[in-house]
């Protein structure tokens, strides 16, 4: 799958920018912020990302949430998206490919691997559709 | 002191048939709950205090079986976590005196300080004295202690992963070529960083374990699948080292329950410890043995050994040997946690000069 636009969903500040400035110059692609998770279904409706990375833990509306709602709308749904989790606990990532996800990636990321892993995540996508 | 308190220790007769004259009878007003138990764990002795505790008359205790007695009491502890520690103790006797504090599940919530020393007086029967002691107080303060750790260091994990990921934003060439000097000196920030964030998740570990917040997700496994996983993890240690590692095995080997995970993790840094201290060109030993219904893994180095007064302090918190290697310091303290959470036991033999043993027992699967 082609990427030229990530929304991304984080409400830490730093990491945001961060994982902004990875996106974008490790990737190349055009990267689309939001600090929670209304923003990200406002932003996702109006901006059309190819994909979503999604933090777990954000104010006014989770992670989890936000996920449930993306799928729930059938003009959103075939957005892929990527949760952001802090710890790789078994029971939060089962949580999160249950509400549809295509896969996930840890906190703390190294924002060098970021792009590559985010591709590997879409290939192995590809391969299993 | 009260007038009739004064009258009556004076008209205490002194004679044989004073019933404080017999030490039994003292040991009633202990605040500590005493049990004496013969080498197969009967129960000798039960002093007031703890028939008074457990709801429980002399009679009804004396003679039975210490895990029989623990399942007749009547007040129950629901978490049955002292239970646990009773079936762990017998199965696997402690040769010098052991202490662990248990978590209650009683409506008023406790904790107990559980204190077991086996005996052998000259001319009668060996046994084990248990003694139990209140411990609520110091297991709330040591909550409070976890849950601020466990708030601490989440607030400081964040920052610190933002800074990991500029430097390596920055070494990545985000911000084009640095000078070899700025290569260096972020170089030495990302370790500095890298270990900082180790010691968090070590922290965390830790807060979560001691406040009974760290869930194990237990399954049967083999715990020779467990060491051959952290075996492969630490090749590149070993080669480093240039240290070999030997592992011996019985066939075969019992199933327990455990998390693999966290069965690896313990693993894992006892081998890494004996890695770090073994000599090169020596062997580093792991060895997996079944005696008694427990399964043992025995990790040995041919290192300079630990010298008999810093031993019973490893596995304390921040505990490093003189001429500890760069560390958390929080590495046994954890194994030890995760052992005792999977029911077992953690122990170190060493002698100096000739090398240090660490060692951990589960019990197996009960009807295997």
């Amino acid at each position: 799958m082609e990427i030229h636009k990530i929304l991304l969903a984080e409400d830490e500040e730093d990491i945001r920018k961060v994982a902004q400035i990875s996106l974008q110059f490790r990737g190349g692609w055009e990267v689309v912020l939001a600090t929670n998770g209304e923003e990200c279904l406002a932003k996702a409706a109006s901006d059309s990302p190819d994909l979503i990375l999604l933090d777990c833990m954000m104010p006014k509306l989770d992670g989890y949430e936000t996920c449930r709602r993306l799928k729930a709308d059938p003009s959103l749904r075939h957005i892929p998206v990527i949760f952001l989790t802090a710890k790789a606990q078994e029971i939060e990532v089962k949580k999160g490919l249950s509400l549809g996800a295509v896969g996930y990636l840890i906190k703390p990321f190294n924002p060098m691997s970021l792009a590559a892993e985010i591709k590997q995540i879409l290939e192995e996508q590809d391969e299993r559709a | 002191m009260e007038p009739q308190a004064g009258s009556q220790a004076r008209n205490m007769p002194s004679t044989s048939t004073d019933p404080l004259s017999r030490p039994e009878n003292i040991l009633d007003y202990s605040l500590h709950g005493i049990l004496v138990t013969d080498s197969d764990w009967r129960i000798r002795y039960a002093n007031g205090t703890l028939l008074r505790a457990v709801g429980c008359s002399a009679e009804n205790l004396l003679g039975e079986h210490l895990l029989l007695a623990a399942n007749k009491i009547p007040r129950q502890d629901s978490g049955s976590e002292l239970l646990h520690y009773l079936v762990r103790l017998t199965a696997s006797p402690p040769e010098r005196t052991e202490s662990k504090i248990v978590p209650l599940k009683l409506p008023e919530k406790k904790f107990l300080h559980v204190h077991v020393t086996p005996f052998c007086p000259p001319g009668s029967s060996p046994g084990y004295l248990l003694t139990f002691t209140d411990a609520t107080l110091e297991g709330e303060v040591d909550e409070m202690k976890s849950d601020f750790i466990s708030v601490a260091s989440h607030e400081m994990r964040t920052p610190m992963t933002s800074i990991k990921g500029s430097i390596e934003l920055l070494l990545g060439g985000y911000a084009g070529d640095l000078p070899a000097e700025a290569t260096e000196l972020l170089g030495i920030c990302l370790t500095a960083v890298d270990r900082l964030i180790r010691l968090i998740n070590d922290l965390l570990d830790i807060s979560k374990i001691e406040s009974g917040k760290m869930e194990l997700h237990l399954a049967r496994l083999n715990v020779t699948d467990c060491v051959r996983k952290s075996m492969r993890s630490l090749r590149s240690l070993a080669e480093a080292n240039k240290v070999s590692i030997d592992a011996v095995q019985d066939e075969p080997v019992p199933e327990v329950m455990g998390d693999r995970d966290r069965l690896e993790q313990v693993i894992t840094n006892l081998l890494s410890n004996a890695l770090k201290y073994s000599p090169p060109e020596k062997t580093v030993r792991i060895r997996v043995t079944a005696v008694n219904n427990v399964v043992r893994v025995a990790v040995s180095d041919q290192g300079q050994g630990i010298p008999g007064d810093q031993l019973q302090r490893v596995f304390d918190r921040f505990q490093q040997l003189a001429g500890a290697k760069k560390g958390t310091g929080l590495g046994l303290t954890i194994a030890r946690a995760l052992v005792e959470q999977h029911h077992g036991r953690i122990g170190v033999e060493s002698e100096l000069g000739r090398g240090t043993s660490f060692y951990f027992e589960l019990p197996t699967i009960s009807g295997d």
